[in-house]
């Protein structure tokens, strides 16, 4: 009697604890993205500016960034811009004490793309030995172009979200191009090297992302498990489960994509 | 939108449509015949069509998505209801305005160009102020494309970026809008060295009713385009919109989702507004503290020229070497960059080569100009050894420009100089006309990065 009943508030604990760690109305999203074309290796910048420390770094067109081993394709941007505001994951409320940053070093930005949840601050910072500035064009806030002259930093804050990622750029050094992406919730997933993306403690429900790569615009067409899947204006509804990953796989883009 | 399609929409044929009341202009009735009318901002629909779906403007071929004409209409009702016309302005309610612009002012400033005397009753001014004094070059619209300004350079400011170069409001690194004293500082004192004109002339009442029409012009062209990104959104739903077959912004003849949609419209509107109409987030000038004693000392001019060169200020990497405004030549400024594409490398190019960062020169003639968009020309860094200062020639201007950066441009702002420092760099600047040719100073070499090549 005595075992049966231990045996059950022991079941009973174990439900309780899977439930506090995933079923609360929660779920993950994955991608990884893949080139469908031959690699071909990136332009070399021409560096026409102050040639005696940028020249020397082998600066590349990253415009669009292949992985020669895995053909994954970095800095693809999957975000949430669904009608209803995103309930967001306490998990994330952390995350706002510590500003998002994009350094100047080596002559490129670093991120190239950085996501911007608007309850974050953005450090502009200049970790090389030449200056720089940073002119950021945003279209619902307002717009700066700070020098940031060697070693300095300058912090800013986004009221407002923007419907598209923004660039930014460095007129001293006309190549340097970055992107933020500004919005009102933290769900906004940037792919790795290898091309993987995921978006941690998404709420669960069906809305939509939209998936956008600064080369291609809106990704509009994929090969997913080998058939094509169309993208309309890169939007796509997603559903998120509760306490489970929703994954896609590899997801391939076609070279004509990024003409 | 098509781009042979040009869409000019009479401002008396929406009105009324929107009173519901079907009568053709084309019967001659009184008023029909004037043709001022806001013209719809069709390169920007061109910008947001192409530019959101690839960086690049795809020149002959269509976008994947294009606002119908339906649409376009609809953003032009929208506008007029909030703004109403060239002769009869109107001013947006609720949207956190709170009397920041009066209508009475807008009045008199707008409207044709009356010569029989017309005045107003309270003010006692004539009215068509605005497109009698600055018209032929802004435009009635505010774009910057009235009659005479393709043959300036520069060109006339087009307003409806909401976007301004000189003023006192850029303190903190983030630009803002200008205040009604910056405006009325550059009525008093024109633009040296450009085609705006000091408006002296004018009395006191008259250039502040002229300078509530700018701000109105400028607040009407950045509300067109979160209308025209709004309307964007909408078009590409997928699917239908329940109730809203047409996918557009407001349901006028809708009683049922009318008051709704305009209530949406807000939301839309308010960020506009707001940033000009709140005294605390953008409106205010700026104090600078007067100069310090001995700021254009012979050392202050040496320790501005020393700084012209290093990391901490790099003014050199685009006024050159000499001051000459030879550094980079091949800048574009936003008004510009707006049309151009979004790959890296389009931020800059030559204007002259019959290449336009990407855009042909054909491309040009026969589709850009035809939506009122001005020929892409580089913007130059001033050159700096002619002492000619367009945001004025006060030390305090330089300073200003030096610390706030230039909006629109690429000069950039320096939050990072102390004052002492800024104000060596004024003391070089305003040295350089008078620094011997004879021996042009060229750069030190700090850490190695003292030199372009
Ligand atoms: C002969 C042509 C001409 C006329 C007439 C003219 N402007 Fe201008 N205006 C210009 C040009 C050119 C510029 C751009 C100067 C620049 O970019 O440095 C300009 C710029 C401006 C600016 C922008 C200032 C800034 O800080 O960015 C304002 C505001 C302005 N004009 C208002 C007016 C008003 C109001 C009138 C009529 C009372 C007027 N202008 C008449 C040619 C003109
Ligand atoms: C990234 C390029 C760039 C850098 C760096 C730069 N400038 Fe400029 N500057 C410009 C451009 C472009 C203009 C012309 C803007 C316009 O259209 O009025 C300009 C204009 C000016 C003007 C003219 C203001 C007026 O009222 O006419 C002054 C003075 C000036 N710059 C000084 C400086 C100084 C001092 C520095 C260093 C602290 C500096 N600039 C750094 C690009 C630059």
């Amino acid at each position: 009697m005595k075992t049966i009943r231990t045996l059950a508030l022991a079941l009973l604990a174990v439900a309780i604890l899977s439930s506090s760690s995933m079923a609360q109305g929660w779920g993950n999203l994955k991608f990884k993205f893949t080139y469908g074309g031959e690699y071909t290796a990136p332009p070399k910048i021409a560096v026409t500016r102050d040639a005696a420390v940028c020249g020397k770094l082998g600066l590349i067109d990253e415009s669009l960034v292949v992985n020669p081993e895995n053909k994954g394709i970095s800095n693809v941007i999957v975000f949430y811009r669904d009608r209803t505001p995103a309930k967001i994951h306490p998990s994330y409320n952390d995350s706002t004490e510590a500003p998002v940053v994009v350094d100047n070093i080596k002559c490129r930005f670093e991120p190239r793309v950085a996501a911007v949840w608007t309850k974050r601050k953005i450090d502009f910072k200049n970790s090389d030995p030449v200056g720089h500035n940073v002119k950021v064009d945003t279209f619902f806030n307002p717009v700066i172009n700070p020098i940031l002259p060697a070693g300095a930093k300058i912090s800013q804050s986004y009221s407002m979200e923007e419907r598209l990622p923004t660039k930014i750029s460095c007129s001293i050094h006309p190549w340097m191009t970055g992107w933020i992406v500004v919005r009102n919730d933290p769900y906004i997933g940037v792919s790795d090297k290898d091309g993987n993306l995921e978006i941690k403690n998404l709420p669960a429900g069906e809305f939509e992302f939209q998936i956008w790569q600064e080369k291609a615009g809106y990704i509009q067409q994929v090969t997913q498990d080998g058939s094509t899947v169309e993208w309309a204006r890169g939007r796509v509804k997603i559903k998120i489960e509760d306490g489970k990953t929703t994954d896609f796989g590899t997801i391939v883009i076609g070279a004509d994509q990024f003409k | 939108m098509k781009l042979q399609n040009k869409t000019t929409i009479s401002g008396h044929q929406l009105s009324l449509a929107l009173a519901g009341v079907l009568v053709a202009c084309s019967l001659g009735l009184t008023g029909c015949s004037d043709p001022a009318a806001f013209q719809v901002n069709e390169a920007y629909i061109r910008a947001v069509e192409f530019k959101s779906d690839v960086t690049k403007p795809l020149m002959a071929e269509t976008p994947e998505t294009e606002l119908s004409d339906v649409q376009i209409k609809n953003v032009s009702e929208v506008l007029e209801g909030l703004y109403g016309t060239p002769d009869n302005p109107n001013l947006p309610g609720g949207v956190g305005l709170n009397g920041f612009l009066s209508l009475r002012k807008l009045k008199v400033a707008a409207g044709p160009v009356t010569y029989s005397g017309d005045k107003d009753s309270l003010t006692g001014l004539e009215s068509g102020l605005y497109r009698r004094h600055c018209a032929h070059c802004h435009g009635v619209t505010g774009d910057g494309h009235g009659p005479t300004a393709q043959f300036l350079n520069p060109y006339p400011r087009d307003y409806r970026m909401g976007q301004f170069k000189f003023k006192l409001t850029d303190a903190d690194g983030t630009f803002k809008k200008p205040s009604k004293a910056d405006f009325d500082h550059i009525l008093m004192e024109g633009i040296p060295g450009t085609a705006m004109p000091s408006f002296r002339v004018l009395s006191g009442p008259e250039r502040e009713a002229i300078i509530d029409y700018v701000i109105y012009l400028a607040m009407r062209g950045q509300t067109e385009r979160a209308l025209i990104q709004a309307a964007y959104d909408t078009a590409n739903v997928n699917g239908e919109i329940d109730g809203n077959s047409e996918k557009i912004l407001v349901r006028f003849n809708d009683d049922q989702y009318v008051s709704d949609d305009i209530e949406a419209i807000k939301e839309i509107v308010q960020p506009v507004i707001l940033p000009w109409a709140n005294g605390g987030n953008g409106t205010v000038q700026r104090t600078i503290e007067d100069a310090p004693a001995g700021w254009d000392s012979d050392e202050s001019v040496e320790q501005g020229r020393k700084l012209f060169f290093q990391s901490k200020a790099n003014c050199f990497s685009c006024h050159g070497q000499t001051g000459l405004g030879d550094g980079q030549t091949n800048l574009f400024d936003n008004w510009t960059l707006e049309h151009l594409g979004n790959e890296p490398g389009d931020a800059v190019g030559s204007a002259d080569d019959g290449e336009i960062a990407g855009i042909p020169e054909y491309f040009y003639h026969n589709e850009l100009a035809q939506m009122g968009v001005v020929k892409p020309r580089n913007i130059r860094p001033r050159n700096l050894r002619l002492g000619n200062y367009r945001g004025g020639r006060r030390p305090i201007d330089i300073y200003q420009r030096i610390t706030g950066g230039i909006e629109g441009t690429p000069m950039p702002g320096n939050t990072k100089l102390t004052q002492q420092e800024a104000w060596s760099l004024v003391a070089y600047v305003m040295s350089l006309p008078y620094e011997a040719t004879s021996r042009p100073k060229t750069a030190p070499s700090f850490q190695g990065v003292g030199t372009n090549k």
